[in-house]
């Protein structure tokens, strides 16, 4: 029996009804209020988007183009507009690129305008202060030989990362879901619950304001937990609303002329009458409220838990677009956010195109001179980087650039904003089609907070995560994938158009259609690319032609030193000298079977890998690298164990040389090991009912496994399980000022 | 029926399980879109209502991979107000949420076999064509897949998903 099962219910639920499908699939918008005039609409515009697609003409139509993507004009890099109408003008630019028919692909940028194949720099770069040399030398992830407590494992030591467990030793808190869990570390591990999060109603104009924590940093007193906040925005359809007034006042009217009316109330007779819904709303295909799109913002609560049991909510703010990442360095906090311009844009109506930053004084608009129009990634987006400073409470800084980015490498000096995009030109004498993808990246220079455009540039090949990238003695190291891929191409008439389209790619470019060859020809290229670039972000060298054919899996820096692991066919761990950064050397090259997603040093001269083997099970590897010319695997552990996605999450996994602990959320639970004369050994296994959202940590002599449903406490000197604890239902508390009632 | 209603009663179906492949509401849409276009242009004669439902679904997933076209897409991760939805969630939203996390976090084949089999609800013989593989090598992806689901969701969802 499959039908009605679990996964039916599951997807269903997120499914739009099939009239709101119907919409989509018509006209690629969100579904408008049923009209009467609906159908026909929908008619004359399916036949005319055929039409025109069939005579290959569709350049306008809806159906056919991608989203917006802009070529910015040759504008002075890096230059602040003088008004926001500089910034309108500028969103407007018409853009010229290649076409992709039917394609999804949303980002092709035609041509090479507005690309920057040479670092682009701001700024004189600094020379690396004399302490940056020791900052990377530090044993990265949670390498404590001392200490009371593990931390959040992170990229760099001192780079402090957002996560959804935080602990001083003391106190353990957890966030999930709308809740916040404080636990006492010891001593009877009393619970208390907070609620954090949640949506509110706004009953004047019928909006709803939805937050949801994401993830938190703690600094002594002071707890912040950074929201994803949303807030639904709503248009009116004036030609419906003047309907259904008119309905309501000609049915008022018979109410109130009837003698001895048969309902109650006006609006029973209106509700009767199909006016007005039981809530008083329009009834349905009366309503004139559409719905637009939600504007997203990042909010962060500082919280003041020097009494943790009882947190006091000391500042709030908001700043305009999604969380991208965040980091806290000392004591700044810094948070970037990724805003998208949406729609049709009105100049007199900058709050539809201007980053804001929202406190408790309201709502205003990013200022002009914090706004850089340069734009090397040409996508309608900005991205904002804020930063607070968790000792005076107070916004340091505040810098948005136009162009958004998709991932954030920091190290303490500087923000890397990383994006990738899809590019493809065609060459019309040699009918053939290249695509690629570039990397973007943006350095902003960070000191005691204050945030600087420093440098750009943007390169052939695509980057996994954070860890692809290194800041080391004035040097920002990498590793990307390239994967180029050349078709030929031939012209085709209209007519051929719809029976060639499913098989392969159909383009557009310059007027002409060109259908692509099913397989890509010799010219393609998959490799991978070590590069060197100097902090002005200009490349000082490079390796090409890295384990061709295979893809790039995983990459960890290391000081001087460099490993990645490629996959597909003999899954090499290459390790490289980077001593020399004009002249990086490969070292070796250890071919094993299955990949690591994670690499981390471990204690002197080892390096662990955590991935999954070739049946998909995970995959413990620790690897010799006291010899970096021959790296040997020294130990394998194939767990039993499904591999789970959350290992890709490096905040999911503990692994303290210090302690010599390694943990990770997999299976139903949570596994703790630990590395003993060449073997992996278990030492405690929790069943926390899902891997998802679970968290190891130790405090005090104990091993904390967290998961949604509550926490298992083992003693690390025997592994003997010492207390289980279910989180309390229905307890949450709410945190003055913050509002939320509760969400549990 | 008219040909708007036939293409009505997949939408489901084509949305879903281009959802679940690509991982974001947009790419889907636009697939979705894709999809329609591509069944008013065609004019070939279909054998059966099972005939046309997997003709649409092989376009759904040949459309999908075009789309992944990155070896990574991270940033692309299951729709934002996914996550949005645990607020005041009743025990079978709760858990209606755990089970699509589950599916997405499986491997892209395994995913793929799940969802024809289990949502569209296409035979294996069926769902190994629109994959493009063999009825056997379905059969292995969808085994591997239903165990994997069981380990990430824990046995209280056994009897669940069978």
């Amino acid at each position: 029996m499959r039908s009605d099962n679990e996964i039916t219910r599951a997807f269903d639920g997120i499914c739009p009804s099939e009239e709101e499908l119907m919409n989509v699939a018509r006209r690629g918008k969100k579904p408008a209020p049923r009209r009467p005039w609906g159908r026909i609409a929908l008619a004359a515009c399916l036949a005319l988007s055929l039409l025109l697609g069939g005579l290959g003409i569709a350049n306008g139509s809806k159906l056919f183009v991608s989203p917006p993507t802009v070529n910015p004009p040759a504008a002075e890099e890096g230059k602040s507009p003088s008004d926001y109408g500089e910034i309108f003008r500028y969103l407007n630019t018409p853009a010229s690129r290649v076409e992709f028919l039917y394609s999804p692909l949303s980002d092709l940028v035609g041509g090479s305008d507005g690309r920057l194949d040479e670092g682009v720099d701001f700024e004189t770069p600094s020379a690396p202060s004399p302490d940056s040399s020791n900052l990377n030398s530090v044993p990265s992830g949670n390498d404590r030989n001392e200490g009371e407590h593990s931390d959040t494992n992170v990229q760099h030591a001192g780079v402090m990362e957002g996560d959804i467990v935080k602990t001083d030793g003391k106190f353990i808190y957890f966030l999930r879901k709308n809740t916040l869990r404080v636990i006492r570390a010891s001593d009877g591990f009393a619970v208390k619950s907070f609620t954090v999060g949640g949506s509110t109603y706004h009953e004047e104009d019928k909006t709803s304001t939805l937050c949801t924590p994401v993830e938190m940093f703690l600094a002594g007193d002071r707890l912040v937990i950074l929201c994803s906040e949303g807030e639904a925005l709503y248009s009116e359809d004036g030609q419906m609303k003047e309907k259904f007034e008119s309905l309501k006042q000609e049915y008022t009217k018979q109410y109130e002329s009837m003698a001895e009316p048969a309902f109650a109330s006006v609006e029973d007779y209106l509700v009767a009458m199909g006016i007005l819904d039981e809530e008083g709303d329009p009834a349905d295909g009366l309503e004139y409220r559409v719905y637009e799109r939600t504007l997203w913002s990042t909010r962060a609560l500082i919280l003041d838990v020097a009494e943790p049991t009882a947190p006091r909510l000391v500042d709030s703010f908001a700043v305009s677009g999604s969380l991208v990442s965040s980091r806290m360095i000392a004591d700044v906090l810094v948070l970037v956010a990724n805003q998208w311009i949406h729609g049709e844009l009105s100049e007199d109506r900058p709050e539809d195109y201007v980053p804001y930053l929202s406190t408790p004084e309201g709502r205003e608009l990013v200022s002009v001179d914090r706004i850089h129009l340069h734009s090397a990634l040409a996508q309608k987006s900005y991205l904002n980087v804020l930063s607070y400073d968790l000792a005076t409470l107070e916004q340091v800084d505040l810098l948005c650039v136009l162009g958004g980015g998709e991932d954030l490498y920091a190290s303490h000096e500087s923000l890397y904003i990383l994006g990738k995009r899809y590019e493809s030109s065609i060459d019309k004498n040699e009918l053939r089609y290249r695509s690629s993808t570039r990397t973007y990246i943006t350095r902003i220079a960070l000191e005691n907070g204050k945030l600087s455009l420093a440098s750009q540039t943007s390169l052939e090949g695509e980057f996994g995560d954070q860890f692809f990238f290194d800041e080391y003695l004035g040097h920002l190291r990498m590793v990307l994938h390239r994967n180029t891929r050349c078709y030929r191409v031939e012209p085709f008439t209209p007519a051929d158009y719809l029976n060639y389209w499913i098989g392969g790619e159909a383009l557009r470019y310059e007027g002409v259609n060109y259908r692509q060859a099913d397989e890509p020809d010799g010219e393609s290229l998959r490799d991978n690319v070590l590069l060197i670039l100097d902090l002005s972000l200009k490349e000082v060298s490079r390796i090409e032609n890295l384990a061709e054919g295979e893809d790039l899996k995983s990459v960890r820096f290391d000081g001087e030193i460099g490993y990645f692991v490629t996959y597909l066919q003999v899954d090499p761990l290459f390790a490289v000298d980077l001593s020399d950064p004009k002249q990086p050397k490969i070292l070796s090259e250890l071919k094993i079977p299955g990949f690591s997603t994670y690499l981390q040093t471990y204690g002197k001269g080892m390096l662990l890998g955590v991935g999954r083997d070739d049946s998909g099970f995970v995959k413990l590897s620790m690897f010799d690298v006291s010899d970096k010319t021959d790296v040997k695997e020294t130990a394998v552990l194939v767990s039993d164990r499904w591999y789970s996605g959350t290992l890709d999450d490096h905040k999911a996994i503990l692994a303290d040389s210090g302690k010599n602990l390694i943990g990770l959320a997999t299976g139903s639970g949570y596994l703790v090991y630990t590395y003993c004369d060449g073997e992996f050994v278990l030492l405690a296994e929790a069943d926390a009912g899902s891997n998802s959202y679970v968290r190891g940590l130790y405090a005090n002599g104990l091993f904390y496994v967290i998961g949604y449903r509550g926490f298992a406490v083992y003693s690390m000197e025997d592994w003997s399980l010492v207390e289980e604890v279910s989180f309390p239902l229905n307890e949450a508390q709410s945190i003055p000022g913050l509002g939320w009632e509760r969400a549990e | 029926m008219k040909s708007d209603d036939v293409f009505r009663k997949h939408s489901r179906q084509i949305y879903v399980t281009a959802l679940t492949y690509v991982k974001n509401r947009s790419d889907a849409e636009d697939i979705l879109q894709d999809v329609f276009v591509a069944f008013l242009s065609q004019n070939r004669a279909f054998e059966s209502e099972e005939h046309l439902r997997n003709w649409l679904l092989k376009v759904t997933v040949n459309r999908s991979k075009n789309v992944l076209r990155s070896p990574w897409r991270k940033r692309c991760e299951w729709p934002e107000e996914d996550l949005a939805e645990e607020k005041d969630l009743s025990e079978e939203a709760s858990r209606a949420l755990d089970v699509r996390r589950a599916v997405m976090r499986l491997p892209e084949k395994l995913r793929l076999a799940v969802i024809l089999y289990y949502y569209d609800q296409l035979s294996a013989k069926d769902a190994a064509r629109v994959a493009g593989i063999s009825e056997s090598a379905f059969k292995v992806r969808l085994h591997r897949g239903r165990e994997a689901l069981r380990e990430i969701l824990g046995e209280d969802y056994e009897n669940e998903i069978r």
